[in-house]
């Protein structure tokens, strides 16, 4: 993953790399009924987004066989094609072509030959899905001028480093005394069934109290880190609001 | 667009039942006190997809039990009390009496305290209790209730009445304190802005209304967990509401009036209802079967619906219209439809906290000491600036420190 791509600033460090970005925490409704990336794709146009972490909870979805992508949703729905995504953490992000879904989440299809081993991205929503999430702002003219926020962050953790200390240090390093993270997901594999016992490294919304980081860290290349998006959760910030938003994620 | 195993999921309610089971978390209403008369012992009780009768026991208090039933007789179905026979060896459910009505606890465990709501908080004298039947699922029953858009259309009146004769009817009084009837707001603004907030007793729902001249219409209104709903019916009164299932396919409405200033004047408001519905099973006199009296000559002139002044009538066909339970695969909500579907999200979260054990995380139970939840605020105000949250805010203060029982929030 590029930094540029999700308008990071300069990292602050380079083991554990802390980039302050123009961010926030957001609630919206997804629309249902269209395919999940074209509703998400409006609703980073709504929020003026780049790229978002965004987490769906309890929400119905239906996998239509031989409806195009740019088909509209048939009248009624029929049992076969019908399930329910329990819980799915998803980082979109915009690309030349269109819109990068990846994640992880716990899905099941009332039909089981619905299976398969990734959530595809055209699958659509049975109803209108009320989501949160952490939005990183796209970089426009009228937001580079002002201050970054400073409620959200985007961190890279070399492989093989113990997560939660590097999280804690960054947290540290921002001057919060606590944060949550998602990410740690390897980014263009696509939508994943979560397993029961996950890989310690991938994040979906824990939340880590400032710490320092012990022990050397070396840095690794870009193709060898993890990356995360942390959101302030601090209770003495200025953005009460934010904050209010922050841990209801 | 949700399937069919989907859709009973989240309306079925019998024993067992996922969302059954989320209702047996909490007080139901079961009877009105009216129903209870003189010195009568038993009353039938059709609640939950059970056959129940509530018993006055020697100590003066009430319990429901169930009662020996037919499967073929009706879902709201009044036996004479003397032919009812007790199953021996059924469940025992406490019962309380609160503002003129029965409350049934039908659920596992200890029941929870009630919360602090106007209508429990109001004196005996400012609140009237009343009960209507729907031929329909209790869901769809409710979710009209959380959409603040219907109202500018199923409910519109096409000519003003004089506010002076408002009382004790819905939206018929003026908009807080704008010389504008209620029915006029909702005629000329239908598309209002919706905002959907969490709170601790379910959800909060402002709908806002960009009128001339930079006002605000702010209409503040509540859905409490699980199936009850809070709004405002004039400057006066408050409505709240709950949506009580007899079985899948039949409901109860159950309304606690409360009246802040006055005390309620209960013979008009018994007189105004009785007028619409007949004893003992408070079925309502406009139905499916007559057409809800629907007079095209009135649709014409005088309502959208062509089905009377009464907005329940309205409410009741709209409802009953989706058939006994809403064929959610033919659904297609939309964006207004916010509420609704932050609603099916903590219905669905309850449903999943109750299967996998972890009934705390239930709103209003658990930890959380539900005694010191009051209000909701529930409104209609004017805002002037763009801070419709404070005129909201303040509208509400003012009707409540000008109150003789404590409404302090
Ligand atoms: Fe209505």
């Amino acid at each position: 993953m590029s930094l540029g791509r999700l308008g990071l600033n300069r990292p602050l460090t380079s083991s554990v790399d802390v980039c302050r970005v123009r961010g926030r925490a957001f609630e919206d409704i997804l629309d249902g009924y269209f395919p999940l990336e074209e509703s998400i794709r409006q609703l980073m146009a709504r929020q003026g987004f780049a790229s978002a972490w965004i987490t769906l909870l309890h929400a119905p979805v239906m996998n239509i066989k031989g409806l195009a992508p740019t088909d509209p949703v048939p009248f009624s729905l029929r049992k076969t094609y019908a399930g329910m995504i329990e819980r799915m953490d998803v980082f979109a992000r915009a690309t030349g072509e269109g819109l990068q879904l990846d994640g992880v989440g716990r899905w099941f299809w009332l039909d089981p030959r619905d299976e398969a081993p990734r959530f595809a991205p055209t699958i659509r929503l049975g109803e209108p899905a009320f989501v949160r999430g952490i939005g990183v702002d796209r970089d426009h003219p009228e937001t580079a001028s002002g201050q970054p926020a400073n409620t959200t962050a985007c961190v890279r953790v070399p492989r093989g480093t113990a997560v939660a200390s590097a999280l804690s240090s960054a947290v540290h390093e921002l001057g919060w005394t606590s944060g949550r993270a998602w990410g740690g997901y390897p980014l263009t594999s696509g939508i994943q069934p979560a397993h029961d016992a996950q890989e310690p490294h991938v994040l979906t919304g824990e939340e880590f109290t400032a710490g320092r980081l012990e022990g050397i860290v070396q840095a690794g290349e870009a193709s060898d880190m993890h990356s995360y998006v942390l959101v302030d959760t601090s209770p003495d910030q200025a953005e009460k609001e934010a904050l209010e938003l922050a841990r209801l994620l | 667009m949700i399937s069919e195993k989907l859709n009973n999921q989240i309306t079925q309610i019998g024993p067992q039942t996922p969302a059954g089971e989320v209702l047996r978390r909490y007080w139901q209403p079961a009877a009105l006190v009216d129903e209870m008369q003189g010195s009568a012992s038993k009353l039938a009780v059709n609640l939950m997809g059970e056959r129940l009768v509530l018993l006055r026991n020697d100590a003066g208090g009430f319990v429901l039990t169930q009662r020996v039933a037919s499967p073929d007789e009706a879902p709201a179905h009044f036996p004479d009390p003397e032919s009812i026979e007790i199953v021996d060896g059924g469940p025992v459910y406490p019962v309380v009496e609160k503002k003129g009505i029965f409350f049934a606890y039908m659920g596992p465990g200890e029941a929870p305290e009630f919360p602090n709501f106007d209508c429990f908080r109001a004196p005996d004298s400012h609140v009237f209790a009343f009960k209507g039947l729907w031929e329909c699922n209790w869901l769809q029953a409710l979710e009209v209730g959380i959409d603040p858009a219907h109202a500018s259309f199923l409910h519109r009146f096409l000519q003003d009445e004089d506010p002076a004769d408002s009382y004790g009817k819905q939206f018929r009084d003026k908009a807080a304190n704008l010389d504008m009837p209620m029915t006029q707001v909702l005629r000329e603004y239908p598309r209002p802005d919706i905002e959907v907030e969490e709170t601790d007793f379910g959800l909060k729902i402002t709908a806002l209304r960009h009128m001339a001249n930079d006002l605000t219409h702010v209409r503040v209104t509540n859905q409490i967990f699980p199936q009850a709903i809070c709004i405002p019916m004039s400057r006066e009164m408050i409505i709240t509401q709950w949506h009580v299932p007899v079985d899948d396919q039949n409901c109860y409405w159950y309304t606690m009036f409360t009246s802040f200033s006055k005390p309620v004047d209960k013979d008009v408001m018994r007189e105004q209802r009785l007028k619409e519905h007949r004893l003992p099973d408070y079925a309502p006199l406009k139905n499916r079967r007559n057409n809800y009296h629907y007079n095209p000559d009135e649709q014409n002139t005088l309502t959208y619906t062509g089905m009377g002044l009464d907005i329940n009538v309205h409410d009741q066909w709209a409802v009953e219209g989706l058939g006994p339970i809403q064929d959610r695969t033919r659904e297609h909500l939309g964006r207004g439809d916010a509420a609704i579907v932050r609603y099916r999200l903590m219905l669905r979260k309850a449903i999943k906290a109750v299967e996998s054990k972890k009934e705390a995380a239930l709103p209003m139970r658990g930890d959380v000491d539900v005694s010191r939840i009051v209000g909701p605020l529930s409104n209609d105000a004017i805002a002037t600036t763009k801070d419709w949250e404070a005129a909201s805010w303040q509208a509400d203060m003012q009707r409540r420190s000008e109150c003789p029982w404590d409404a302090s929030v």
